[in-house]
């Protein structure tokens, strides 16, 4: 029995702080096995690869009932038709082109969403709240030394708190955050990889009708320049000349991007992701997928430069 | 995979995408054969149309389904972001409480004393 009034030992002292550690190297154990950092630069990379391919992939749905209806009035002086209400009317049905654009913006969002947990971290915030808590817990210990008479100066416990209550604020966030990115990515590996398909083959589709669409366009537009041609003035020749080659180099550009291609990447980074997340992450698994999302990031990049150099034409 | 060649449709496209730049060739004479060779080409570009109407109807219940599924996990990521923001506020809390309970021991030792 301890009497009152008696000494606390130095033993009793360190063995109450060690029963203070105890639970919280458990608690660090059961969350410092996180790795988010490995999940960093990948999916960051990834999420920026995914938002270029959505934002060139996009037009190619909206626009295609522009470019059909560009088709049906030029292909109607062709065949010495009057321009009405049906050319207008070509194409596919809006609503249908409207849900694989409303797919496309789902993915996109998904990758941000995931880039959003790993890439705003909070540790800084944590950090700052546990050092205000530190200062105010050995403020509070001063006081209540001084109410008691007993000393006036207490030890600096307060930067030890701060520190163990930021580690472990740290250490929980990159836990939460690995547990989130994980159970996202493992549970859309099968409706994202389905929409991921779908949009792949339809695509194709896409840029299929869109080609056609631009072929006919290009003999209609020839037929009308060999009219212009016999009225042109020989001083104005060149200038119709380049007009006529311009039809060519934008036919060539378009011909060099390879939209689809750049969806299949896509399919394999996603499929590279879900891969990671099921590994043990060992450095292998990761320069892995790392590999993977730098050809995805890459051709989406050298994709977007062809499409804009497009617009500028 | 279908690869290109395979897929009837691709081929169907790339057959419609000749004929349209055959009915441009002018050493294809006389020009009516042109025209002719142009209304074919619009025709089956017609068909591929058609196709590709039937194929975006086909697919769009199996949209609506992944679509759904997807809209959930990204809600899970959007609700595990503002959990992550939570601990910062639980410390932040604690900091206040610590520092409530200083004055509230300040108050009631001056009232003792």
């Amino acid at each position: 029995m301890k009497k009152q009034g008696q000494v606390i030992s130095k033993r009793q002292v360190v063995r109450g702080v060690l029963w203070v550690l105890l639970p919280i190297v458990w608690l660090s154990l059961i969350v410092g096995c996180s790795t988010p950092a490995a999940y960093r630069v990948p999916i960051s990379r990834f999420n920026s690869a995914v938002n270029e391919t959505i934002a060139t992939v996009q037009p190619y749905f909206l626009e295609l009932n522009k470019v059909e209806t560009e088709y049906q009035l030029y292909s109607a002086i062709k065949l010495n038709e009057d321009w009405g209400t049906q050319h207008l009317q070509a194409g596919l049905d809006p609503q249908q082109i409207a849900l694989r654009v409303a797919a496309l913006q789902l993915i996109a969002d998904h990758a941000r969403l995931l880039a959003d947990i790993v890439d705003s971290s909070p540790i800084e915030d944590v950090k700052k709240a546990a050092e205000a808590l530190g200062a105010n817990a050995h403020s509070l210990a001063t006081t209540i030394a001084k109410l008691d008479n007993a000393a006036t100066t207490v030890p600096d416990f307060g930067t030890p708190l701060a520190q163990i209550t930021a580690l472990l604020g740290k250490q929980y966030i990159e836990h939460m955050q690995t547990k989130a990115i994980e159970t996202a990515v493992l549970n859309a590996e099968e409706p994202l990889s389905s929409l991921i398909d779908m949009l792949e083959q339809e695509l194709q589709t896409v840029v299929n009708l869109r080609k056609e669409a631009i072929a006919g366009i290009a003999t209609v537009r020839l037929d009308i320049f060999n009219e212009i041609q016999k009225n042109t003035k020989p001083e104005k020749i060149d200038e119709l000349v380049q007009e006529v080659v311009g039809l060519r180099t934008r036919a060539e550009k378009i011909a060099s991007v390879n939209v689809v291609a750049l969806f299949r990447d896509l399919k394999a980074s996603h499929k590279a992701l879900v891969r990671f997340v099921k590994s043990d992450k060992k450095p292998t698994d990761l320069s892995s997928f790392v590999a993977t999302v730098s050809v995805f990031a890459d051709n989406a990049a050298a994709v977007s430069t062809i499409i804009q150099s497009l617009q500028k034409l | 995979m279908k690869t290109l060649h395979e897929n009837p449709a691709d081929q169907l496209s790339t057959i419609v995408i000749r004929l349209f730049q055959l009915a441009g060739d002018t050493r294809i004479t006389p020009k009516s054969k042109r025209d002719r060779i142009f209304i074919s080409a619009h025709k089956l570009h017609g068909y591929s149309m058609v196709l590709a109407q039937k194929q975006f109807t086909e697919n769009s219940k199996a949209y609506k389904e992944a679509m759904d599924n997807i809209k959930k996990i990204n809600g899970g990521l959007k609700k595990a972001k503002a959990d992550i923001q939570k601990i910062v506020k639980t410390i932040e809390n604690l900091g206040t409480l610590v520092s409530a309970v200083e004055k509230l021991v300040i108050a009631v030792g001056g009232a003792i004393a």
